[in-house]
């Protein structure tokens, strides 16, 4: 008994030992940045079933919480629907500033005209069949028919009408109404005649000698006294020559988007 | 529990623990106390074992302890190979094995254990770490039961 009892206590001090020299590598691996063997080891065989437990439970909890809390979470989906929804109208919102923002700058920014005065208007019609939009300017504000209507990207039309409380400007687009023409992006510019042929493409009429290249800037002439000149119209998008007349065909694309424009500036 | 048998059904049951401890331990916090299935099972073999089998069971409880925390492995074999010793060693004080000593016994198993592992270690808020193995016992006790029903019914001759 009293060997057996001794032999006991032998084994427990050798575990211990085991135990001390065990922490002994630990540290020395830690000291050196590693995990030691041992533990490695031991990891190895407990995590993939531990891992593997952990999503099993965690799935069963979901799912008994969706089981028992599914009108909750039901309401929940319905709130962040609205939520969504909701979010997307205000990122929309502020797109749309931004643009009014960034519109009201260019306009802001228009260069002085010696001789002409800006009058700003807002843009309380669009009559895109009839090619004329409404602005809230009347008589009293100065402006004549024939002035210039123009944005920070460029001309947007001409007073056409002017009434007691508002004012009507026929469009670049109104194909009725032709328009002394630049390109200005040749040396020298080459003159020619704009009119309007549908909401998204103006016409410029060249002579077949003069250059001009995709890309091109057209803006106004400024022959009428009227409108000033080099204020920008569009780029060149389509060249056509037309040989029985000698003369060239040119489509533009107008700088401005009409849909988009809410304010205006009236050089007069 | 003795013999090759026995050896392999300890480190399967020591493994399951393991296992257990890793990933359901942290889930099953109640009022703060974690359940410890290692102590629990170490408390549950060591009234089948002999002061060596308690010890041993003792070394290996306490060598995965101490590779799941990561913690010194020193200190978790030291205060789980004396304790698995003295609680394998109590079977000759003659107490019935049945449930209730088994929770009793898991409980004070748990409360020696982390005393002797304070003693190596002392942690930076004892009263917390007392408070914390208190409530731990408490649920290692009430887990021994079952834990030990199933055992005796495997390991009973």
């Amino acid at each position: 008994m009293k060997q057996s009892s001794g032999r006991d206590f032998f084994a427990l001090l050798a575990l211990c030992v085991i135990g001390a020299l065990l922490g002994r590598m630990q540290s020395t691996a830690r000291a050196a940045g590693r995990i030691d063997p041992l533990t490695t080891a031991i990891r190895a065989t407990i995590n993939p079933a531990a891992s593997a437990l952990v999503q099993g439970s965690n799935s069963t909890s979901d799912f008994f919480s969706g089981l028992f809390n599914a009108s909750d979470l039901k309401a929940q989906n319905r709130a962040l629907k609205q939520l969504e929804i909701v979010a997307r109208q205000y990122a929309e919102t502020v797109d749309r500033l931004n643009r009014e923002i960034a519109s009201m700058r260019a306009i802001d920014e228009l260069p002085v005209l010696p001789g002409r005065d800006k009058v700003m208007a807002t843009v309380i019609g669009y009559f895109p069949d009839e090619n004329r939009i409404t602005i809230s300017l009347s008589k009293t504000d100065g402006i004549k028919p024939g002035q210039a209507v123009v944005t920070g990207e460029g001309l947007v039309g001409t007073i056409q009408t002017i009434g007691r409380n508002e004012a009507q400007v026929s469009l670049l687009s109104d194909p009725n109404r032709k328009l002394g023409a630049l390109v200005i992006s040749r040396n020298p510019p080459s003159p020619g005649i704009i009119k309007g042929e549908n909401a998204s493409i103006l016409v410029l009429t060249l002579d077949a000698s003069l250059p001009v290249e995709n890309g091109d800037l057209v803006s106004t002439w400024g022959f009428s006294g009227l409108i000033p000149r080099g204020v920008p119209i569009g780029r060149v998008s389509q060249i056509y020559t037309d040989r029985t007349t000698g003369s060239k065909r040119v489509e533009v694309f107008p700088n401005v988007s009409m849909g988009n424009v809410r304010e205006v500036v009236v050089l007069k | 529990m003795s013999g090759a048998k026995g050896i392999i059904f300890a480190a399967v049951i020591i493994w399951i623990a393991a296992v257990l401890e890793q990933s359901i331990s942290p889930k099953m916090s109640i009022f703060g106390a974690q359940p410890d299935f290692l102590l629990i099972v170490l408390a549950c073999l060591c009234m089948f074992a002999s002061r060596i089998g308690g010890a041993m069971l003792g070394f290996f409880t306490g060598l995965a302890a101490g590779s799941i925390t990561g913690a010194n492995l020193s200190q978790f074999i030291f205060s789980r190979t004396i304790t698995g010793f003295a609680d394998a060693w109590s079977r000759t004080m003659g107490l019935d094995s049945n449930i209730v000593t088994a929770a009793i016994n898991a409980a004070v198993v748990t409360i020696a254990s982390q005393l002797i592992l304070m003693f190596f270690a002392p942690p930076a808020g004892i009263a917390m770490f007392v408070g914390a193995t208190i409530g731990s016992a408490m649920v290692n006790g009430v887990l021994a039961m079952p834990v030990h029903a199933l055992l005796r019914r495997i390991l009973a001759p």
